[in-house]
């Protein structure tokens, strides 16, 4: 499994998904901090406002997507001329290249909330010059989100796996992010994978979303990754894929 | 013609018609669900403050996704050095954005009718202002097509999808970001240019905590801008195909 991982972590040397990697989070920073200069007599509980700030838009709707771009990218040189074949007729069983990729997706999103981490202790201590140390709670609701995040990698790997357009995939996660955001509002956000990463980052609130759910929380992230897990196993065994 | 017609069998099972009419459904979905007390008597007037924000959101990521799969086709299968034997550079370009501009049209015939539909199922009371229902129309097209004939280029330029998808992606965010910026900030990103053009604005009252909508005078100097670098970034896609190592 290791030996998988270590080739799949190669693909991503030098490659295309670290601009989106870097920028993303850093567009999302510095908006959510000019918003919160703009709006001081508004927001005054400190570092938890310039929280709100910046997960504002970028957990409601583009981590998602930046995910599926990283599976997405993982799986295109399969899809490229024979490879499948070659996956197909590799001596390592076929459903490790899926987890591989899952693995190596799940490190690219953990090294980005650590990223976005930084960038609020940043920008809360340079640019916005809060007192303090940041709140605890909020490295716990990244570390959270990264759970649900586990659920989206396996599903957005599932569907970069199954279907040969780049595009598709990617822009599926915008809608799954669009519409995770009318689960969370509706009290469902257990109910679908792609809400799991907005409630686990506690995103645009103050008060912890999770206060009273973290069970259920942790069993959807749990079973979403189980289920989507079962069919890429089944996807792989029981049906070729399309070279 | 010929060129459009093997443009148009290329896109057989490749759904992207449909994937653009799914992008326009989409916005027009969460643009009703946005809206809580449909029946009032803004009901037309809040789906035309709201598309264009949602457009913001959407667009930039449709519009590069579609282009990079027009394009796609021939980058995938390495074809490109047949396909220039074959037919010229121009008419290749010129059908993918023929094809383009039709999948722009879907985009802003799909919301115009969802608007004049949903008001009619929702029973509006108030009457649907033909002059703003053009007006989203052509300023959606517009944006669309200037983002469409960006992603196209870079797509043409790159060929590898991530960058040209990161790049939607990025748009989305930025032009979303942009609405809620000053307006001499939000000109700077083309992706959200969806907003300033918007003829209608939200005046919100901070003590009551209520708004009205109000028409807003359209932009037509920020919309032929628009199409002048819809334009350009079509010239130039046609450009780096002619010159473009096979």
């Amino acid at each position: 499994m290791l030996r998988e991982t270590r080739a799949e972590n190669m693909k991503l040397r030098r490659s295309a998904v670290w601009p989106v990697f870097f920028l993303l989070p850093l567009l999302s920073a510095v908006y959510g901090t000019f918003n919160y200069m703009q709006n001081l007599e508004i927001l005054q509980h400190g570092w938890f406002d310039l929280w709100t700030q910046h997960t504002l838009f970028y957990a409601l709707f583009f981590f998602a997507p930046m995910i599926a771009v990283y599976c997405a990218y993982l799986w295109r040189l399969e899809h490229l001329g024979h490879n499948w074949n070659l996956v197909m007729t590799a001596p390592v069983p076929r459903f490790r290249v899926y987890l591989a990729k899952c693995l190596a997706a799940a490190r690219l999103a953990a090294l980005t909330q650590v990223w976005v981490f930084a960038l609020y202790v940043l920008m809360g201590k340079l640019c916005a010059g809060l007192p303090g140390c940041p709140p605890p709670q909020i490295a716990l609701w990244l570390m959270r989100s990264l759970l649900g995040a586990f659920a989206v990698i396996a599903l957005q790997s599932l569907l970069s796996m199954c279907v040969r357009s780049f595009a598709v995939p990617v822009l599926t996660a915008l809608g799954g992010g669009i519409l995770g955001m009318l689960f969370v509002a509706r009290g469902g956000g257990t109910l679908w994978p792609y809400a799991l990463v907005i409630l686990g980052m506690n995103a645009n609130r103050r008060e912890d979303m999770m206060a009273s759910g973290l069970l259920s929380y942790l069993a959807a992230c749990a079973l979403f990754v189980l289920l989507f897990c079962a069919l890429a196993k089944l996807a792989l065994e029981k049906r070729d894929v399309r070279a | 013609m010929s060129a459009l017609l093997a443009e148009i069998r290329k896109m057989r099972r490749r759904h992207d018609l449909l994937l653009a009419a799914a992008a326009a459904l989409f916005v027009m979905v969460w643009a009703s669900n946005g809206k809580v007390n449909m029946e009032d008597s803004q009901g037309y007037s809040s789906l035309f403050y709201s598309i264009p924000l949602m457009n913001t959101t959407v667009m930039p990521l449709a519009m590069a996704a579609l282009s990079s799969r027009i394009w796609e086709i021939e980058t995938k299968g390495g074809g490109c050095k047949l396909l220039f034997t074959l037919q010229s550079r121009r008419s290749v370009f010129l059908a993918k954005a023929a094809i383009g501009l039709s999948q722009v049209a879907l985009v802003s015939l799909i919301e115009c009718g969802a608007v004049a539909a949903l008001g009619a199922f929702s029973g509006f009371s108030e009457p649907l202002s033909f002059r703003q229902l053009l007006w989203l129309g052509a300023s959606t097209s517009s944006v669309c097509a200037m983002i469409y004939f960006g992603a196209l280029l870079l797509s043409i330029r790159v060929e590898n999808l991530a960058v040209v998808l990161s790049a939607g992606v990025i748009g989305s965010l930025s032009g979303l970001f942009s609405a809620f910026l000053p307006k001499q900030f939000s000109l700077l990103l083309p992706w959200g240019y969806f907003v300033p053009l918007s003829g209608m604005a939200l005046h919100w009252d901070f003590e009551t905590r209520t708004g009205f909508f109000e028409p807003y005078p359209f932009n037509f100097a920020l919309l032929g801008a628009v199409i002048a670098l819809a334009l350009t970034l079509a010239l130039l896609g046609r450009r780096l195909v002619e010159r473009r190592e096979a």
